[in-house]
Parts: C-alpha cells; structure tokens; sequence
C-alpha cells in the first residue's frame, strides 16, 4: 500500500512544517470604510481595535488610503470596535454581533478634534453579510435556550444532536435519515464541526451526533455558498463548539422528556394480525456538565465538556386470535367459515389472548464529550485542537436496539407491528455506533493582515457494529451468531403455519382445539426463527486535511484572492456475515428451503467454497483546489467569481481502483450589490455548481460484488424445525433440488458476483447546478427580511442499471453515455423563500419565513424516499428498464407550502429573576400520493400504476411548540434556569402517510394516457372501463384485488411531548 | 517562520501527497454472462457452423442452435486462474434421456472446464480459454423392458479456444470458440458464436416471431417491452430452435 504510505506522509510534512505556530480559529470578518464627519474624505492610518469576551487578546488593523479596515479571522461572538486617529475624537462602538461565517460592514464617521462633539453619529451595528450570496440561518445559544428544538422522539434527540436544528432553516424539512435541504436528500449535505467534515464515510448521513449543549453556532447553508465549500450537493452545516474565555464559566445541566408526561400516539388501523405490537416512549433525556476558561489569560484557553444521555422506549407484543364465523349476523360476519370484520373499518377483527402481552425496551446509551484546546500565540498566529466524541450503543439482553433513522429497530413512527413477526432472537440486535473526532486548525495572518493562511487537519473515526442480542460476537461459531435465520412463510399444503407451533400459549386452546382450527384463528404467514441474519464489523475512518490562503490587493477596488487545496482519504472496513452461514426461507408450498444468499463461491461446477464472512476494506481519495477572488469593484459592487476542481478515485476491495470521477469542475460566479452602502441592503444573484462525494457504500458492495450463493433443499427430508437437520439433511447434495436448466453448468448452487461492476467508460460524477437571487434589507436593528429564488437542478447522477433483469449491473449515468435507452435522470428543484430574522437583541427575537417550492423528477437522491432504502448511487430508482415506467413526478419530498414563525421574548419580573418565553408555529402542505400496485420482477410495491403523485396530496400539516423558562440569579454569578418545553401543543393528530398499494397483485403500470378514472372503474366489478391488467393472467384485476386499505392512514403526526430542563450555570 | 520556506514546504508536501492521491482508470475484468438458474434470464443462444471440407450429411454435422450455458469459477488460491465451465443444452437433454443407464458419476464431468489464460482481456478485449476438459458420455449396452436390446451410445464434447468477448458496452455477453464433436465413432469440427440471453422467439402459432427479437419496445404493436438482447446485436429467429441468435460475427462492436 505504499500510495496509502505516500499520502500519510505527505499529511505529517505539512502538519510538521506549518504547525510551529500558535492558532486561532474564526473565519468572520468585520469591514468598513471610515470618513470625516465634516467633510466625508476617506480616512487613512485611523487604527481600529476590536475586542470581544470570545476573542483571545485583542485585534488591532489601521485604515488604508481609501478608509477601508479589515479585521479577518474572527471568531463568532459579540464585538466592540475602537476608531482612534489623529486629530480626531476615538470612536467606540458596542454589542456588534458577529455571527460564524460573516462579513460585516460596519460603516462610521470620526468627528475631529477641533468640532463640536455633539455631532451626531448615528450607527446602530449593521447585520446585513455584505460579503457573500450564502443563504441559510445562524442558530446560536441564545436561540436554543428562547425556542423549542429538537423533538424527543427524532433522531438523535436524546443526545440533543445539532442535527435537529437544520430543520429550522427556510427551505429545509425534516427526512428520514435527517434534513433535507433545498429538496435534496440528508445524505448529499456536508456536516462540518470545527472544520471537519463528519459524515458518515459510507452512507454520507451524519456520523458524529454533536450535543447542542457544546455548540456555539450552527450555520445552516441552504445555497449559494462559495467553492471553499466542496463536495456537497445538499447544503452545508458547520458547527462552531464552544472554546471557553478569559473568564470560568461552566454549567451543569440535565435534561429529560419523562415518559408519564407524553401523549400517547393515534393508533394507526389496520387489517387484524395475529402478532401486533405498539412503542410508547418511556424516558428520555440527558444530564451533564461543561467548564470553560482560561489557563493562561489572552493565550490559552480550554472548553471541556461531558454528557451521558439514554433513551427508553417500551415496545409491548401481544398475540390475538380471529373471531371466525358461524353464521351470517349483523355484527360483521358475511357467511359462515369468514371472519369477524369490524363495521367501520372493514378490517378482520383480532381479539388479545389473555397473559400473551410481553413488554420489552428498546434502550439507548450514549455520551457525548468535547475537549478544546485555543492557544494565542501572538495577535497573528492562533491554534484550536479540539477533540470530540459520541460513543454509543444499544440494545442486548432482551431489549431492542435503535437502527440508523433514530427509531427501535422494530418499529416505524412508534408502530411495531410488521417487525415483529419472529422470535426475539431472530429479530433483536445489539448495535454500537461510535463516533471519535480529533481536529486542529490555524489561523495565521502576515503583513497586517494582508495574507491569511488557514489551515486544518482532522481525523473522523466511527466504529459501528450490529450484532447478536446474545452478544456472540460476529463469527465465534457458538451462540446466536451460529444459527441461522429461517423465514417460514408457508401458505398452502395445508396452508400458513399457526402461532402454536412457535409460541406456548398459556392457556393451549386459546387459539382452538383442533390444527384446522388454529389454522384458521391464528395464522402465522410469516414468522423467522433462529438467529438474526445480517450481522457486520464496521470501521469508517476519514483523514482530512485543507489549507487555505488569502490575499488583499487593491486594484480598480479591493480584491480578496482566495486560493486553497484539501485531500480527503476515506476508508470503510465492512466484516459481514450470515448467522449460521446459510439464512433459510420456506417455499410457499412448504415443501423446500431455499438459502437464498450465503457468502460464498463456486469453485468448479457444483463444488461449492463457503466464506464464514465477506471481510474487506474500500477506500477513497479526494483531492481538490479552488481560487477564487471577491472583488469589490470600484467599491461599489461586489463581484465573487471561482472555480472548484476535484477528483475522486474509489478503490475496491481488492485494492484496485473502481471508479475514478476527474474532471469536477466547479465554477461559481456571483455578484453583490449594496444600494445603501452602509451594510445594510444587498441585492444579489448567484451561479454554482457542485459534485457529490460519493460514499463508500457502493465500492464495498460493488469492486467486486458480494459472492453469494443459494440453493434450494427439500422438505422433508431437510427439517430446519427438527434440532441438527441443519447439519446433517439441510448440507447434503442429495437433498439439493436441481435449480439449473438443461445447459446450466452448475445444477444445484446458484452462485452470483465475484466481479467489479462494470462501468460506463464516458460516466461523468453526479452534480447539480444551483440559480440564487434575491435581496435583503434591514427593516429595523438587528431584523432583517428577505426574498430569496432558488433554482436546483441535477446534471449527471450515477447510479447502477441492469440489462438483464437484475442477475448483472453496470455503473453509469441513467440517459447518458451507455445507457441512453434509461431514463434521464432528473430532480429539479424551485424554490421562493420570503423571510424576517431577528436575532435576540433587546429582549426579543423573532423569525419567520415562508417557502413556496416545487421538486419533481424521478430521482429522489442517496436515498429511495419512496421506501426508506439507503443505499447511495445504487438504489433500486433505476436497477430495471421496466422498473422505471411511469416514475417521473412530484417527488416525495415536494411541498408546496411551508410556514415557519418563531418568536421569544424575556420578561424580567424581579432584579434576580427572568422569565424566557418562546414558541414556534409551522405549517406545511403534504407529499404527493401515487398509486402503486406489486411487480413481476422485484418485491414490494414497485410498480406505479399512473405516473408519479397521480393519486392526490396528503393533507397539511400544523404544529405549535412552546417554550417557558424561568432564571433565577443565585449567589454572585450563578444562575439556575428550570425549563419547560411542550411539542405539538395542541395535539394535533392529522395524518401524515397513507397506504398507498392500490393493489397487492402483480400489475402492468398504464403507460400512456391512464387517468384516476381507469383505476377507481376496477371497484366495480361489472365495469369494463378498469385498465388495470395483471401481469399473470393478462386481464383486468376483479375488485376482490384492491387493497381495502388504500388511501387510509399508515402514519400520524407525533403527539405532543414534554421536555423538563435544568441548568445552573457560573 | 519564513514565508518563503513555508511556501516551498507547502509546494513540496501537496506535490508528495497529489502525486499519490490522483487516480487511474478502472482496469477491465474478465465476465462470464451467467446460465440460467432457478428460471432467471441467461444462457447464451448459441449457433454451430460446421468447419469447412467436412461431410454435412454425417449424423454428427448436424448439431442445430440452443442454449448453451457458460459459468465463470473462482479458484481459492491467488495465484491459481479462474475457469470457465461450459455444458450445451443437448448434452443435458442426453444426461436426462439416459439417466437409467449412465454409470454413476457420469454427470460429474458433464461439464466442460477450463482456465483462463489471462485475468484481464486482452489487447483485443478477448478473454481466452484455449483447452478445456473434454467431455464423454459411454451409455453402456442394455435391454429394455420388452426384452430388446438398447445399443451403447458414445457422445464426447471437445471444447478449445473458447473466447468471450469483455467491454463496458458487451460485458462477456458474447463469445466464440471451437468444437470437436463425436458421436458413435462419427467426429465433426465446428466453429461456435453464442449471444447473451437466450430469449424466445416462438410465436402465438408455434412458429417464429421476428417482432421478439426487436430489442426497442413497441407500445402501439402492444409490444411494451424489448427482447433484452443488446441492441448492438444484428439478430434473427432462428426458425427451428425459436430462439434469436446472431447473424452476424463476434465481436458486434469493437
């Protein structure tokens, strides 16, 4: 691996060589011309001075001959700015808030000596970022402590993760496995803290889970951000933790959404089973402390910071038997030998057997902890290092796990059913997923400030594992790690297998006294025994190193050269296995097995190799530059213009390369024009381009491709529910069924992969392109409203596509290059944005925004929004010719409508005490609706009968949050803060997903011309106007084939919640 | 700190760092297209063309166009090459017809086997099998249950130089290759070319439908799907196997 050798050295060169000097971290600026108050010339050699609670020391710049000053490199915080020059009055100017990110202009008048200092000069701190074309919004503390955020319930809201307030930012809505932003999907945004970049290396989610409680400021960057910010075709957060000051101060805090208090959730309805389970959240919440302060004032500083949290959520499973018929009555029986059905809802009533309920938690466990280090070398030099992590796990014992979008592992919004139709130890997994962070950054300055040098070098290390409950461990070959997953799912000969035959019921005729009849009161049509499956060993690591340099130069107006090169080495280590090698799954007919996917190859025909695991490492090389310059033209306009190049290589496992994506050109190209020239109005458009990065997901499942083998066994005489038939009958040739065809060389193993995917030699990387315009003025101090239009649209995406139904892939660009007769693949986004921000000055704070937007195509991004599957660039979106019919629509994630409003104000009731109170309203219009009906040639709803959103809209959806406060000032400093927040209210309980299978037979999708009419005329069973054609019979389906559930609620909006908070912090 | 060293180290560290990091084009891999198993798509329509100066008229110049499955094996050692099996449609159907009479352990090596020359295509995007295990079915003399006799049978398989065809656009779903077949003490040479997939073209009136082999869709002709078979492909029904199989040569695309 010497090219790994050649990198890691050439990292430590630049670390070695650069790092000497001290650093400092900030990335904002203050600017600003200075004039005479008597005769306006500009004012040269005036020396400013800036200091800040936040910043180590103090910053001194001196005006140049057109009065502009210039204090780069700032940390976010709030700032006083001293003017002193000869022969005129120092000026002073206070509470200046600097946000992550900004430029701010800060205009002012010196009065001379020789005048009247009764002159007015009026200058309230400007808030309007003249610098750049980013939108997005700047979360601070102040606002987290004003407003409820974070919902208990959501993903990492135990650990109060950062993640959750991206949501607040115009543009942006919650999606399954985070936010997404300006209608792409969570995945393609970039999470930065401190300046490295923390996504998951494999999935490209969020892989570190910050707590809120250590976070200064987020930035949410929604569009228009300049090419230091590469590689994301989402939007960027970045995270600015918290560093400590000259002064202690530190907090301890806790947090907890107490079970008892929280609403339980509208149960969904739906067709009676005989195993059903529902979650109710237990407990929730998190405690902890931090301490920040000065070792050595004005030089060093340290931050550190630790929080456990855990989250509890009861999951109770209880059997239930059908009521079957004996004759026609009124009460929900049609003949003799159906079963009962309930009058309103039309679903098969299922009655709860007395002693079968059991409860069990789904527990999490985790703590968050940061350490910080910021050292002042001199005004110039400064260092921050700064180490961060989120161990966790879950799960184990008898309890569930949580799975990666934040719920138990058994459950979808709280409702449990549809997982838990199995044992405990074929369906339960221990999961750990650990996240260990270590940056350091520099901020150097040279010749007055003239030249920046920013540089960063950051490690991210995640350890995810999801193991057997029993905590056997991935291949010790005892335990549940060594027996198999066996589905059985019988349905005919006789017919399904009864709850009898898996589960002791404690009273034994509950279900009836006869096999006959407990095959009809309690079916079991699918239940897994043994252990549980897929089990892997992850390590993801990322070593990430950037630097950047910045130069002013004064030419027809000032320039600020930007030029900066970053190489990123990802790495993904998968361990995966089977338990007990081989999973299994009945036939229908009950008379064979089938092992439908064991690792493993075929050596010569029907001579079988087994791998007890498929073990390897994938990785990833990104290496990418950019200049760019901002230039104020004449000092009136200002004019960004930049380029990005990057260049991704993927390797496999086998170490070879097996994507290599050159050529990423980025241009951006802006322009900023302030029509008060005081900071406090611009007007702006904006062009972009960005590349995705692509997670390493795909190369481990694609250089090569999974080796797996299946072969199907008779039954009997392979009895997988017979104790050692699994080693003995289950292994023998002679039990193996003949799968093959006359000419197939192997006749009894089915053996696929083995081979890198193939890819398109003209394949291009996956980017989108992105129009900003807009404006924004500051309407009163501090509050600034806006219009902003957003236009996004995706050039190229890659993805897998077969020609072969599904046996052999290839990678490419659907509808381009070798593959024109796919679909071109398309998500286009617009998006009008009008909205006030206030920050919290004076008391108060308020914002608000209102989003119009439009997002359709076919493609809805590293995610499948459709179905939940996470798999980047290789999802099943373009996997077949036939599967793409009729997918071309309003997206999932397109809606029309969204209202968000937040206000807080802080009431002082007595000289030591305070009272915070916040609340929030959103509103939003629903997602389109399709009409889906089952496929021949994959499992699941995948055919869409009338083209994509053709079936309606769901409804809106509103929600009001609250937020009560209560400070009271103890002894000298302390303060003690107990908090009350409340989620949804008004409970409202509106519906947030239907089912939306109109038909569970396998259908053609109505390719030309199909209206809703040709679908609704199939209830009818006379009418000869349904259209709907199954594809195994070839005529139209009988009303006995449409879902009785279509269109009815699989989903609600969360109930309403409580949060408890307390704080006492110095 | 000197500037100027600083800016030769940062030239010197991003130098040693990018000149490891940019990469290279994916190297091409040798495919095999899979036979079909458990009725997925596959196995390759396969046309025999007898050699020139040999008698057509004998009982073994005969042999008509099927499936023919081809399988790719992977050897466990490193170093050793991966193989190929190969076995055609009527050497399945005679392991069927005879399965009464066929010594145990027949089956075994029904299937033609042979490595690899190279683990990449080569210059000509081929990769070759030159030899392969010969195959031989003895079906020993019997009596049938009225009392006649069944004579012995002798069917042998000779597969050489088989090579498939390995680029982005023809994914090892072309090949050729030659063969020596016996049958009762008749020998026969014949020139092989295979496409990927078998798919039928038998009519709604059993006999050929050239409209299956059309590998675009046809909505309005109620044909909502292609054939499957790459468009790059010139193809045909044939008319007595009722598969599509190449017209042209291998390969159809540079």
């Amino acid at each position: 691996m010497s090219r790994r050798i050649r990198f890691i050295r050439g990292l430590w060169l630049m670390a070695l060589l650069w790092g000497t000097g001290a650093m400092a971290q900030g990335n904002s600026v203050i600017t600003g011309t200075l004039q005479s108050a008597e005769d306006k010339r500009p004012l040269e050699d005036v020396v400013v001075t800036a200091t800040s609670p936040q910043l180590q020391g103090e910053r001194t710049v001196v005006t140049d001959k057109s009065g502009l000053y210039r204090i780069p490199q700032l940390p976010p915080g709030t700032y006083t700015l001293r003017m002193e020059g000869q022969g005129f009055h120092p000026f002073t100017r206070t509470d200046i808030l600097l946000r992550i990110d900004r430029t701010i202009r800060f205009n002012a008048e010196l009065v001379p000596d020789a005048m009247n200092i009764n002159v007015e000069v009026v200058g309230t701190p400007p808030s309007v970022d003249v610098g750049s074309s980013a939108a997005g919004v700047t979360v601070d503390q102040e606002f987290i402590r004003n407003i409820a955020v974070i919902r208990p319930g959501t993903k990492g809201s135990a650990s109060r993760s950062f993640e959750g307030l991206a949501e607040l930012a115009p543009g942006a809505t919650e999606d399954r496995y985070g936010v997404s932003i300006s209608g792409s999907s969570s995945p393609e945004s970039q999470y930065v803290v401190d300046g490295l970049s923390v996504n998951d290396p494999g999935v490209g989610t969020l892989g570190t889970p910050l707590s809120v409680e250590f976070v200064k400021e987020v930035n949410i960057i929604t569009g228009g951000y300049m090419p230091e910010y590469g590689r994301s075709t989402g939007g960027v957060l970045n995270v600015l933790t918290k560093s400590g000051s000259n002064e202690f101060h530190g907090s301890v805090f806790a947090n907890m959404a107490p079970g008892a208090l929280q609403t339980s959730g509208k149960e969904v309805l739906r067709e009676g089973s005989v195993i059903s389970a529902q979650g109710s959240a237990h407990n929730l919440g998190d405690f902890g402390f931090d301490l920040g302060g000065p070792l050595l004032k004005d030089k060093l500083w340290f931050y550190v910071g630790v929080a456990p949290s855990f989250n509890r959520i009861q999951v109770d499973r209880q059997l239930s038997t059908f009521e079957i018929c004996t004759e026609k009555d009124d009460n929900g029986c049609s003949k003799a030998g159906d079963r009962r059905k309930d009058l309103t809802t039309g679903f098969s009533r299922a009655t709860p057997i007395e002693g079968t309920q059991v409860s069990r938690f789904a527990d999490e466990r985790s703590v968050q902890y940061l350490g910080k280090l910021t050292y002042n070398f001199n005004p110039d030099h400064s260092l921050a290092v700064s180490v961060f992590g989120t161990p966790r796990s879950s799960g184990g014992s008898g309890k569930y796990a949580f799975s990666d979008d934040g719920e138990p592992e058994v459950c979808s919004s709280l409702s449990c059913t549809s997982f838990v139709q199995g044992a405990y130890e074929a369906i339960a997994t221990r999961r750990e997923n650990s996240a260990l962070d270590l940056v350091a950054k520099q901020s150097s300055s040279f010749f007055e400030k003239k030249l920046l040098v920013d540089a960063t070098l950051g490690w991210h290390h995640q350890a995810d594992s999801t193991l057997p409950s029993d905590g056997s461990g991935l291949s010790s070959g005892e335990g549940l790690s060594a027996r198999s997953n066996i589905l059985w799912r019988r349905n005919r000969n006789p017919g399904p297998h009864t709850i009898n035959e898996f589960e002791t019921l404690p009273n034994a005729d509950a279900c009836g006294t006869t096999p006959a009849e407990q095959a009809l009161r309690c079916p079991v049509t699918a239940y897994t025994t043994g252990g549980p499956g897929t089990i892997s060993i992850q390590r993801l690591d990322r070593v990430q190193g950037k630097v950047m340099g910045t130069y002013l130069l004064e030419a027809l107006g000032h320039h600020i050269f930007k030029a900066g090169a970053d190489i990123e080495r990802m790495s993904f280590y998968n361990n995966r296995a089977r338990t007990g090698l081989a999973p299994l799954q009945e036939c229908t007919g009950g008379d064979c097995f089938t092992s439908p996917n064991q690792y493993g190859f075929l050596e010569a025909p029907d001579r079988p190799v087994f791998l007890t695991s498929k073990e390897g490492t994938s990785t990833s090389t990104t290496v990418g530059g950019f200049i760019q310059d901002s230039w104020s033209v004449l000092d009136k306009v200002t004019v960004n213009a930049g380029l990005r190049y990057d260049v991704q290589t993927l390797y496999g496992l086998d170490g070879e390369v097996g994507l290599h994506l050159p050529n990423q050109w980025s241009p951006r190209l802006g322009v900023i024009y302030d029509p008060t020239q005081a900071g406090r109005a611009k007007v702006f458009a904006n062009y972009a381009r960005f590349f995705e990065n692509v997670p390493l997901d795909m190369a481990d499942l694609s250089f090569p491709q999974q080796q797996l083998l299946s072969a199907t066994y008779n039954t009997p005489p392979c009895t997988p529910s017979r104790e050692g038939s699994l080693l003995t009958e289950c292994d023998l040739d002679a039990n193996r069924r003949a799968i093959g065809s006359r000419e197939s060389p192997n006749q009894l193993w089915d053996a696929q992969g083995g081979d890198r995917v193939p890819v398109d030699p003209q394949i291009r990387a996956q980017s989108a392109d992105e129009f900003v315009l807009g404006g924004e003025y500051e309407l009163l101090a501090s509050s600034r409203v806006g219009v902003t239009y957003t236009k996004r649209y995706l050039n190229d995406v890659i993805e897998d596509m077969s020609r072969d139904d599904g046996s052999t892939f290839f990678l490419g660009n659907p509808g381009k290059g070798y593959s024109e007769d796919f679909p071109l693949a398309k998500r286009e986004y617009d998006g009008v944005n009008v909205y006030f921000q206030r920050a919290f000055t004076d008391g108060w704070l308020a914002q608000a925004s209102y989003t119009w937007s439009n997002l359709r195509g076919n493609y809805s991004g590293l995610f499948r929004a459709d179905t939940g599957q996470l798999s980047p660039n290789l999802t099943r979106d373009f996997d077949l010719l036939t599967l793409t019919v009729n997918r071309e629509g309003q997206l999932p994630g397109d809606r029309t409508h969204s209202f968000k409003v937040f206000g807080a104000k802080e009431f002082v009731i007595g000289p030591r005490t305070s009272v915070n109170v916040g609340g929030n309203y959103r509103a939003r219009s629903g997602s389109p609706i399709n009409y889906l009906g089952a496929n021949p040639r994959r499992s699941g709803s995948e055919t869409f009968i009338l083209p994509r959103g053709s079936a309606g809209r769901l409804p809106w959806v509103h929600g009001v949050d609250g937020h009560v406060g209560l400070n009271q000032r103890l002894v000298k400093d302390y303060v003690l803060t107990v908090s009350l927040d409340v989620f949804n209210l008004f409970n409202f309980q509106q519906y947030t997903d239907v089912d939306q299978t109109f038909t569970t037979s396998r259908v053609f999708a109505i390719e030309q011309g199909g209206t809703p009419a040709d679908l609704s005329a199939c209830l009818d069973a006379l009418s000869k106007d349904c259209k709907v054609l199954s594809t195994t019979t070839n005529a139209r389906i009988t009303s006995q084939e449409i879902n009785p559930n279509f269109k009815r609620p699989t989903a609600y909006q969360a109930p309403r919640a409580i949060r408890l908070g307390a704080k006492l912090s110095f | 700190m000197n500037l100027r060293w600083m800016a030769i180290s940062a030239a010197l560290a991003g130098a040693v760092v990018t000149a490891g990091a940019c990469g290279s084009e994916p190297e091409p891999v040798c495919v095999v297209a899979r036979a079909v198993s458990d009725s997925s798509t596959g196995s390759f329509a396969t046309t025999y063309q007898l050699k020139q100066g040999q008698n057509p008229d004998q009982v073994c110049a005969r042999l008509k166009p099927e499936a023919v499955g081809l399988q790719k094996y992977f050897s466990q050692a490193p170093e050793a090459p991966d193989t190929v099996g190969v076995r055609s449609t009527r050497l399945g159907q005679l392991l069927r017809d005879f399965a009464k009479r066929l010594p145990a352990g027949a089956s075994d090596t029904a299937t033609a086997v042979g490595p690899f020359t190279s683990e990449t295509p080569a210059a000509d995007h081929f990769c070759s099998v030159t030899e392969l295990t010969p195959t031989r079915l003895q079906v020993p003399q019997s009596t049938a249950p009225d009392g006649g006799v069944l004579p012995a049978q002798d069917f042998g398989y000779t597969w050489s130089n088989l090579r498939i065809y390995n680029t982005p656009e023809i994914p090892g779903t072309q090949y050729t290759s030659d063969l020596t077949y016996t049958e009762n003490g008749c020998t026969a040479e014949y020139t092989v070319k295979g496409i990927w997939p078998v798919v039928s073209c038998r009519g709604s009136d059993a006999g050929p439908d050239e409209a299956r082999c059309d590998p675009y869709a046809d909505p309005d002709a109620g044909r909502l799907r292609g054939s499957g078979i790459n468009p790059l492909f010139p193809v045909k029904c044939d008319p007595d196997a009722l598969i599509c199989v190449l017209t042209g040569e291998v390969p159809s695309a540079p």
